[in-house]
């Protein structure tokens, strides 16, 4: 049977009402947060299991890139990277690994905070998919969003991207910042923009892609019977490899030039930009040199607030609205402001001990 | 001094003129009763809507459901469903798979399934997200525009509606080339299921594997049926209306009749046999006999009874005597009552000059009386008096049984069943559809109400007949076992006399012209849905009985089809109207299968000519043989009921072996011999439920389903199939009843 079809339209009051939806969502969300993970746990919406490096990033930009007054190619300035994984305290089970870059060597304040993750796509989509996603985690020992894999194949397609299980070190993974943001530079011309970091050396093979076995399960995210890693291995390996050795990454831009016909799909994180079309391109070489310690890297926070004009977020028009994971972001301050008051009232966390509570959420 | 030449034509024209005195006689209902449906039908006395309280009650509840529907008839104008698909970019996609849900089918694919993805919003109107079809593996995936479910917050609910393709209505094409009249696919709703919009977040949904209680196959019983447990809510068909409307006019007057017998039988009132027949309308015997005396019991009229009536029988040449034809009724082997005459028949005919066939000898094998020993054999000539004149009642007797069994209920209800199930479950787009679907439509259903009423223990043919429960199925499996589409062609006609070869022959002529046009206008098509050809043939052998053939057979032929042989048979025997005994059956997990394969290609490429040819004729082949048993051979075995089981003591479904030592060979008039009461006036009932309650004809065409071109085609055909004494508009275009 043919399909006729038939154009839709949507009104200003249609469009207000999902502002103010997309507004009060993100704002419930994050007190939320802040109430029940930053104030009473102390914890991060997730990737609380991180370790922090210090070095500096040199701007080595390719000469596609276009001028932006941020930019200068030759600068250095000194930055901060936390490598952490979400969302369990145990490094040897299969998990999202995460390269989170500040451009600063103060706990927040920055010019420019970029949070990358393993896997070039995403689980979610847009701030619906996400809110989906939380709800139906209903983990148990290691094991979670088995109805949501069911019901959002593109979700089980994006833990499979991005899961690593026993990645011989953080310094040889390849990290995606998957969603799009604004690039507008000097030219003024409206391009979008993605970042990924990945190891200086391309010739290093990428550790922890997930055996054909885990593709199937990806829900079980359990450590493997007969696990000998410990539950820090994984960050050790980070502090001991920087005790003689710095790590470098190529940091990467990938930039497409808005255009009139452009589909919403181009902000959607679960698809990627065709790379023969849109290269990436090197912005910069991030060289760390000194590993933080655990209060220091649990102290240390991350948004993406903290960006220049002209490379920030886009904006989102309602909850299902691609762009509209950043936008939630954006609206977390207050979960981390939460956070580092629980650590003044109630102390910090305890370092995650090398014990037997294997496949854990909580540090003890 | 010789006897004067039975005279032919005054036979022939007291039966036209009673046929024509018939006609419209039979009495239409005029008291206040209805009948609650056609499963509720029973010999007992049917489930009828008679109490004055419930007679009001029904009335209120169809007052109801006037209203209601005129309220949604109301609604439905007032927001009605447009076609129109509305979006504006596609980002989101529903995706899942539909499946049969039976155990064994749980993997088995419902492939070209229609679904539409709807909307309804808050002020009750409804938008129309998506649509598509299964592919062949069953998945599906509904591409729709998801700013459209949250534009202005106006969608409430999300359906997901699964649609049936199961008919068709024709709309002639516009051109004078009639073989393209064009059918309009006919989705009914057959399931809906309701998602939550707060699922829909955009990119794919999955909805998993959806399996559907549509259209099982039976796991209780080798035989293929459909799965119906309760016959008004999960029936995987529904009678329209009008069938409804047709049985409660045509039927309650005989009900009642039956019920007034009954109820004096139960009381212990005087009633006789005589009393009862004359209770019902007359018949085409009893007419015949006011006319001419005895002329129905004459040899001639048995002859032609024997070949024309509704027995139809299939004679071979007589394989010691080539210059007669012989017909053999074998029961001995089915498990039966001993109180019943049911002796194995071997039957002699000649054809004499002017083409008639006249009954030379009966031979019945069995006991004949109470005392009598099941290996006896008596062979019994006109020469023999009373006792021939009684071997001819015993044979229409035995003919009778074989003919509802064997003819009308396997040979056309289940052999139809069959075809129904696999073509019900695999065709949907193919346009072979609009062809078959009208003519199996309803089979399953009545088949349904015949399993307990006719065919299960303590059902007619249980009771009324020697057959017991355990020889029923037997008979029941074993007939299924000799039939088959391949090869197969109606009965050869032995002389000009020989009208039920010679309609039949002409029937299928139109048929095959029907079809081949038919096909020469959609052979495009035909040939890009082939892989629902190829899944009906698969279910069809898969499901089909292992093939049978009586022992007897197997020892003249040397050949055993239950064994996978194949064998040229004698030259004896006929081989129109049967199982092509030269054809090797086909093997599934280690049995053999009664039925061939329409088809083992799942794809067919019109670039390889051959292929196509051969492929599309034996599709053909299978339309025609479907089609046809369907509706003629279905017609025939059951129109004729009333005029060959509707006089009691000229032919019953079961004869008494009585209480005289001559047994069977006792007068008509011996009521040990006769069915007793309560099974006379139920055999009335049946043979005029059967053959008075029509609905479902071909010129008529109730549903608007049937191809003009049939329609066309049978018109033109008229006079000649008036001049064999068939009437084209009464035959029925569906196995319903």
């Amino acid at each position: 049977m043919e399909t006729s079809i038939q154009k839709t339209k949507r009104t200003a009051i249609g469009r207000w009402v999902d502002r103010i939806q997309l507004y009060s969502t993100a704002q419930l969300f994050s007190v939320l947060i802040a109430v029940t993970m930053g104030l009473k746990t102390r914890q991060r919406m997730s990737h609380n299991n991180g370790i922090g490096a210090k070095g500096t990033f040199t701007f080595d930009l390719d000469p596609d890139i276009p001028p932006h007054h941020f930019l200068e190619h030759g600068k250095q300035v000194s930055c901060q990277v936390r490598h952490g994984m979400a969302t369990f305290y145990d490094d040897a089970m299969s998990a999202i690994r995460s390269l989170s870059l500040k451009l600063s060597d103060q706990p927040f304040a920055s010019p420019f905070d970029m949070n990358l993750n393993t896997g070039s796509i995403s689980l979610f989509w847009n701030a619906a998919s996400f809110l989906k996603l939380a709800k139906m985690r209903r983990q148990k020992w290691g094991i979670e969003y088995q109805d949501y894999y069911k019901k959002y194949p593109i979700g089980k397609a994006g833990a499979i991207s991005t899961l690593r299980r026993n990645p011989t070190s953080f310094a040889n993974l390849t990290y995606y910042a998957k969603t799009p943001f604004n690039f507008v530079g000097k030219d003024g011309v409206q391009r979008y923009a993605k970042y990924r970091a990945i190891p200086y050396d391309p010739q290093v093979e990428e550790s922890g892609m997930i055996p054909e076995r885990d593709k199937l399960e990806p829900e079980n995210q359990r450590i493997i019977p007969g696990e000998t890693r410990s539950r820090n291995y994984l960050k050790k390996e980070l502090a001991e490899r920087l005790k003689d050795q710095t790590v470098k990454y190529w940091f990467q831009i990938q930039i497409r030039k808005a255009e009139a016909n452009d589909s919403e799909s181009i902000f959607n994180c679960c698809i990627d930009w065709d790379e023969k079309e849109f290269p990436w391109m090197n912005m910069g070489v991030i060289e760390l040199n000194e590993i933080m310690d655990w209060d220091s890297s649990n102290v240390i926070g991350f948004s993406v607030t903290n960006l220049p004009k002209g490379l920030d977020f886009i904006k989102a028009k309602s909850i299902y609205d691609y762009n509209s994971l950043n936008y939630m972001r954006s609206k977390m301050g207050i979960a981390r402001k939460a956070r580092l008051l629980g650590y003044k009232l109630f102390g910090k966390p305890v370092e995650i001990p090398e014990n037997d509570n294997r496949n854990s959420s909580t540090i003890v | 001094m010789p006897s004067q030449p039975f005279d032919f034509d005054e036979m022939f024209r007291i039966q036209a003129e009673c046929e024509e005195k018939l006609k419209g006689t039979h009495p239409t209902r005029t008291t206040r009763h209805r009948i609650k449906s056609i499963n509720h039908l029973n010999d007992h006395g049917s489930k009828l809507i008679s109490n004055p309280l419930a007679i009001i009650a029904e009335s209120l509840l169809r007052t109801y459901e006037k209203a209601r529907d005129s309220v949604q008839s109301v609604i439905a104008k007032l927001f009605p469903r447009h076609e129109q698909v509305i979006r504006n970019d596609i980002n989101s996609s529903i995706i899942g798979r539909l499946t049969f849900a039976e155990l064994k089918d749980y993997h088995v694919p419902i492939h070209h399934m229609h679904i539409e993805l709807w909307a309804k919003t808050r002020w009750w109107q409804w938008i129309k997200l998506s649509q598509t079809d299964t592919n062949i593996n069953g998945h599906f995936e509904l591409s729709f525009d998801m700013s459209v479910i949250h534009r202005n917050r106006i969608a409430k609910t999300i359906r997901f509606e699964i649609y049936h393709t199961d008919t068709h209505h024709f709309n002639e094409h516009p051109t004078e080339n009639k073989a393209i009249y064009r059918a309009e696919r006919l989705n009914r709703l057959f399931k809906t299921i309701k998602i939550n919009k707060g699922d829909l977040t955009g990119m794919s949904y999955n909805m998993g594997t959806i399996p559907l209680y549509y259209w099982e196959y039976r796991r209780d019983t080798k035989l293929p049926r459909v799965v119906i447990k309760d016959h008004d809510l999960d029936a995987p068909q529904k009678y329209p209306k009008e069938r409804m409307d047709a049985i409660t006019t045509q039927f309650i007057p005989i009900e009642l009749i039956t019920r007034k017998h009954l109820s004096k039988i139960k009381k212990g009132k005087p009633l006789t046999i005589e009393e009862i027949q004359s209770d019902y309308p007359e018949n085409l015997t009893v007419a015949m006999e006011k006319v001419k005396p005895g002329i129905t019991r004459s040899d001639q009229w048995f002859g032609d009874r024997m070949i024309n009536g509704m027995y139809a029988s299939t004679l071979d040449k007589d394989p010691e005597n080539p210059d007669l034809y012989w017909l053999y009724y074998h029961w001995s082997s089915y498990d039966h009552r001993p109180d019943y005459a049911f002796n194995d028949i071997s039957m002699k005919f000649s054809i004499n000059d002017e083409g008639y066939f006249i009954p030379q000898s009966i031979t019945l094998k069995g006991p004949t009386s109470p005392d009598g020993s099941p290996n006896s054999k008596i062979t019994l000539t006109p020469q023999d008096g009373q006792k021939w004149e009684a071997a001819k009642r015993v044979a229409r007797v035995s003919g009778g049984i074989l003919t509802e069994m064997d003819k009308h209920f396997t040979e056309t209800h289940l052999n139809t069943e069959q075809y129904a199930i696999a073509a019900y479950r695999n065709i949907r787009r193919n346009p072979v559809g609009a062809i078959l679907f009208p003519h199996l439509r309803n089979v399953v259903l009545i088949n349904h109400t015949a399993d307990k009423i006719l065919v299960k223990k303590g059902g007619y043919i249980n009771r009324a007949t020697a057959l017991t429960k355990t020889g029923i199925k037997k008979r029941v499996s074993d007939v299924l076992g000799t039939l088959d589409w391949k090869n197969w062609s109606p009965m050869k006609p032995l002389s000009d006399k020989h009208r039920y070869a010679l309609a039949a022959n002409l029937y299928y002529e139109v048929l095959e012209s029907y079809i081949h046009e038919f096909f020469e206008a959609h052979e495009e098509d035909i040939i890009a849905e082939w892989h629902e050809i190829y899944s009906f043939s698969n279910d069809l052998v898969e499901h089909s009985v292992e093939p049978f053939l009586c022992g007897h057979l197997q020892k003249a032929h040397k050949v055993n089809p239950g064994q996978g042989e194949a064998a040229q048979p004698e030259d004896w025997y006929t081989k129109e109207n049967r199982m092509d005994l030269n054809l090797k059956r086909p093997l599934v997990s280690d049995e053999f299968k009664a039925l061939s394969h329409i088809t083992t290609t799942n794809v067919l490429n019109k670039n390889h000519q051959e292929e196509c040819d051969r492929e599309l004729t034996a599709l053909k082949k299978a339309c025609a043989y479907v089609i046809f048993n369907a509706t003629f051979g279905h017609y025939w075995a059951n129109s004729k009921q009333y005029d060959d089981i509707g006089e009691i003591r000229y032919s019953s479904l079961g004869i008494r072996l009585g209480t005289d030592p001559i047994g069977v060979f006792g007068p008509e008039q011996d009521d040990s011999i006769s069915p007793d009461l309560t099974i006379s006036t139920q055999m009335m009932w049946w043979s005029n439920m059967l053959s008075k309650t029509g609905y479902g004809y071909i010129m008529k065409n109730e549903q608007g389903d049937i191809n003009p071109l049939l329609i066309h085609k049978l018109k033109e055909k008229e006079a000649a199939f008036a001049e064999l004494g068939v009437d084209i508009y009464t035959i029925q275009s569906e196995t319903n009843i």
